[in-house]
């Protein structure tokens, strides 16, 4: 089977969560490349050295929201204000355990936000993220 | 006529030259030169002659005067006159009425002159007596001759009619005299009545004078009846016009105050002290509702109906006013006949006589003031429940003058201000009430003046004695005078500080009740957030498990399972700290040594300062003590130090400094150190929040604050955080201070 995406971003601190997802979306054939970040602040520091240096930035990226360091909103704001060119083709996926209806209705308000998702990390989940967003139309 | 007739006798007795001294009357014959020639007896006994002389001469005698000299000559040298009757005083005080007549000698010439004198004193004295009685009484005569038809009016009836003597009335003049309408009606049918019945009449009837000038006249008449014919009719006539004014104005006056004592219902009375008889108006006997009939005049009358109760002190009453002859005014109750209680004012008039010292009569006036009694007591009664209810009021009320000078005030509202009444009354509303409410009412009172409003409320401060401030409900309402303009103003003051500071109380609490349920939604998201993230762990574990086949990548599964449940696990404590937090606090209070709780934490950690080159300098008072739970502030010192620790700044040695501040019942702790400082631009939202803190970090990263924060606000406190990166960072942690127990 062919990946589907060539590189996607996962921003978690749960060691246990990132395990489990980092299985899943290997077994899935999701993407060729999966990175993981601890926090956002890593994340956006990754990001920026890429766009600088020209290289592939992720075509999704798996945030959570609950982190230490710089949480998922601070990602966010920081990503919104990042000089990155191609944010278009960049979509941001929002994985949290809360399901408190005013954080998802919050979180659903960013446009850049592509979807949220309420853990776990499922295939369906997966397979719904591929449907939306065909491989083809990422490529250039 | 008498003498008349007489006189021809004597005429004819002289003749014959026969002596006139048998004549039964007195009579004398002088020559022209006045000798007397003959004379009778009596006019010896009458007119004594003196002793001396012989000739014997009218002129030597007394009763010669002036007018009867001139009497004789005219008598003497007239040819037609012969004889001349007049009556003269003589010297003597005696009047004589004269008979003087020409004694002629057989040649027919004059020889003497014939006197005859009359002594008419008496009668002359009555009827002076009479005239005078006449005048006084201004009582005229009239008669009407019917034979003649001629009528005759004395002096006085012209008098009364302002005619002169000389007038001569006529029979329809007289009747034309009275005033025209009734009055001449009157008089000419009673005339006619009489003359044709004999009736006499007296009756009182208006005149119109000669000057035309209005006189009442008192006319009697009768008749003289000869063989069945009136001849005659006569009578007097009397001017009563003053007395019948008199009478009339007095008429008036009685009637007037018959119908104003009758209407007025007051009773007269009178107690005649010479013949005890005691006399009643009719208005006396309808106040006392006795039968007129029933009455006897005894001075006892008076007090049969009198109240039991009031009979002591009126007849005490009345005896002092008396033995002092004072008038007197007294109130009392009576009784009447049908069982009813009626009270009576009754004022009394002392009448002495001349000497003053004996009491002749009591005039007095009797009225039912039973209306005005009732009407007082009613009025007493109002004013007195009125009196109560301003006393006794919750509300404070107060009588204010147009000034603003407390008149009275009642005690609920002294209460309310701390001062007395007494104080309150030298004082004015505007020396307490607070100097930005001054001006609150001012249009109100303007309004009030002219009259626009009566009554106004307004909420407005005022100043207890002790200083503190009241808020109060203030309503003014005017009272008028009976002129219509303002006397004072009645005030009523509810003092609402404990329903503003309850009002204050219940705002306060639904804002600390919202805010707690706001921190429990929160917490009830945390919980669930941080229980899902562990559940979600485990079912994706556990779903791996039962499919992985390679027993290497199963047991490391296995071992993610044990540290996911040991994840949960540590969380489930957590949770269980911070609702102990929550739920314990309170009662766990206690007075605390703030210092002897820095220097114990400070040497638990004096290993990892002393590793990490630390430096504390620590500024509190050794006796500074704060309302705390001794646990919670280890905690919360502890977890400030370790902070500090593991965020300072990798280019100088940590030095962290402890300051207090004491801000009334507060105590502020100021806990600085010159650690990395915090970005608080970013961060300030979530320094104290509780984040993805249950995890197995080894440092339990971001619980601490969280908890820290919830402990502090447990014991009533506060914490903010103030920071410069790579400076500083200051926590500002307010504590309650304890009471302070001397020593």
């Amino acid at each position: 089977m062919i990946s589907n995406y060539k590189k996607v971003y996962f921003i978690d601190d749960d060691p246990i969560f990132v395990f489990i997802s980092r299985k899943l979306i290997l077994e899935q054939k999701f993407c060729e490349d999966l990175v993981v970040f601890e926090n956002g602040k890593l994340a956006i520091e990754d990001l920026l050295d890429i766009e600088n240096k020209g290289e592939q930035l992720p075509e999704i990226i798996f945030l959570d929201l609950t982190m230490p360091v710089m949480n998922g909103w601070e990602f966010l704001a920081s990503y919104q204000a990042a000089p990155i060119t191609s944010k278009n083709k960049i979509k941001i996926i929002v994985m949290s355990s809360s399901i408190n209806p005013l954080e998802i209705d919050l979180i659903k308000s960013y446009p850049i936000v592509e979807d949220y998702i309420v853990k776990p990390l499922t295939p369906a989940d997966l397979n719904k993220i591929i449907n939306n967003n065909p491989i083809n139309e990422l490529k250039d | 006529m008498f003498i008349f007739i007489k006189k021809k006798q004597i005429l004819k007795l002289i003749s014959p030259l026969h002596s006139l001294s048998a004549f039964p009357f007195a009579i004398a014959i002088i020559d022209l030169n006045f000798h007397i020639k003959d004379y009778s007896e009596i006019w010896i006994e009458e007119f004594p002659f003196p002793k001396n002389g012989t000739e014997i001469s009218l002129k030597n005698l007394n009763i010669l005067s002036e007018k009867l000299i001139k009497c004789i000559n005219d008598v003497a040298s007239n040819h037609v006159i012969s004889y001349k009757k007049i009556e003269i005083k003589s010297k003597n005080n005696n009047w004589y009425s004269w008979n003087i007549a020409k004694a002629i000698d057989e040649e027919g010439n004059i020889s003497g002159i014939i006197l005859s004198a009359e002594n008419i004193t008496y009668q002359k004295r009555e009827i002076q007596l009479l005239n005078n009685a006449v005048q006084v009484a201004q009582i005229g005569s009239w008669e009407l001759d019917l034979l003649s038809n001629k009528l005759y009016w004395s002096s006085i009836t012209k008098y009364i009619h302002d005619l002169t003597d000389d007038f001569i009335p006529s029979l329809e003049q007289g009747i034309n005299f009275y005033k025209p309408g009734k009055h001449r009606e009157k008089i000419a049918k009673l005339v006619n009545n009489a003359i044709t019945s004999g009736k006499p009449w007296d009756t009182e009837l208006i005149i119109i004078t000669a000057k035309n000038v209005e006189k009442w006249v008192r006319a009697k008449g009768e008749v003289e009846f000869v063989n069945g014919k009136c001849i005659r009719v006569f009578g007097t006539f009397q001017d009563i016009n003053k007395q019948k004014l008199k009478d009339l104005k007095y008429n008036e006056v009685t009637n007037r105050l018959k119908i104003a004592t009758k209407t007025a219902r007051i009773g007269i009375w009178e107690y005649n002290y010479e013949n005890k008889h005691l006399f009643w108006s009719n208005e006396m006997f309808s106040l006392y509702n006795i039968d007129k009939q029933k009455f006897n005049g005894h001075s006892s009358f008076w007090n049969q109906s009198l109240h039991p109760d009031d009979k002591e002190f009126c007849s005490k009453k009345i005896e002092e006013c008396l033995a002092k002859k004072e008038d007197f005014e007294i109130e009392f109750r009576i009784i009447v006949p049908n069982g009813k209680i009626r009270h009576i004012k009754s004022v009394a008039c002392v009448e002495l006589d001349s000497s003053e010292n004996n009491i002749v009569k009591l005039v007095g006036a009797n009225w039912d003031i039973s209306e005005l009694i009732h009407s007082k007591l009613q009025l007493s009664k109002t004013e007195e429940s009125l009196q109560q209810a301003f006393e006794n009021s919750s509300v404070g009320m107060a009588l204010i003058s147009l000034e603003g000078n407390w008149i009275n005030v009642n005690s609920s509202l002294c209460n309310s201000v701390g001062y007395s009444k007494e104080e309150m009354i030298q004082t004015k509303i505007t020396n307490i009430t607070h100097p930005d409410d001054l001006s609150k009412d001012t249009e109100f009172l303007k309004q009030m003046h002219l009259g626009e409003i009566s009554n106004y409320t307004v909420n407005k401060r005022f100043y207890h004695k002790n200083g503190s401030i009241i808020t109060a409900n203030l309503t003014v309402t005017t009272v008028k005078k009976v002129s219509g303009h303002l006397s004072h103003f009645i005030a009523q003051l509810i003092d609402i500080s404990p329903m503003i500071a309850a009002e204050n109380k219940t705002k306060s609490l639904l804002e600390i009740t919202k805010n707690q349920n706001n921190s429990l939604l929160n917490f009830a998201h945390i919980v669930s957030h941080n229980l899902r993230s562990h559940a979600t762990n485990l079912l994706m574990l556990t779903n791996f498990i039962k499919d992985e086949t390679d027993p290497n990548e199963k047991a490391h599964l296995e071992v993610m399972l044990q540290n996911a449940s040991e994840s949960l696990n540590e969380t489930v404590h957590h949770l269980n700290d911070v609702v102990h937090i929550s739920t314990n606090a309170e009662e766990n209070l206690r007075s605390v040594n703030l210092f002897n709780s820095v220097k114990r934490v400070k040497k638990n950690i004096s290993a990892i300062l002393e590793e990490n080159n630390a430096k504390c300098v620590i500024n509190i008072p050794k006796n500074l003590k704060i309302k705390a739970v001794p646990a919670y502030l280890d905690s919360i010192l502890l977890n400030l130090f370790t902070n500090s620790v593991k965020y300072k700044s990798e280019k100088r040695d940590l030095v962290i400094e402890l300051n207090f501040k004491i801000k009334n019942d507060d105590v502020i702790l100021y806990f600085l150190d010159n650690g990395q400082g915090i970005d608080l631009e970013r961060h300030q939202n979530k320094i104290f929040g509780m984040y993805k803190t249950f995890h197995q970090h080894k440092d339990a990263k971001g619980i601490g604050l969280f908890i820290t924060k919830n402990q502090i606000e447990a014991m009533n406190g506060s914490i903010t955080v103030e920071s410069i990166v790579d400076k500083e960072t200051l926590f500002i942690l307010t504590f309650k201070k304890a009471e302070q127990i001397k020593n």
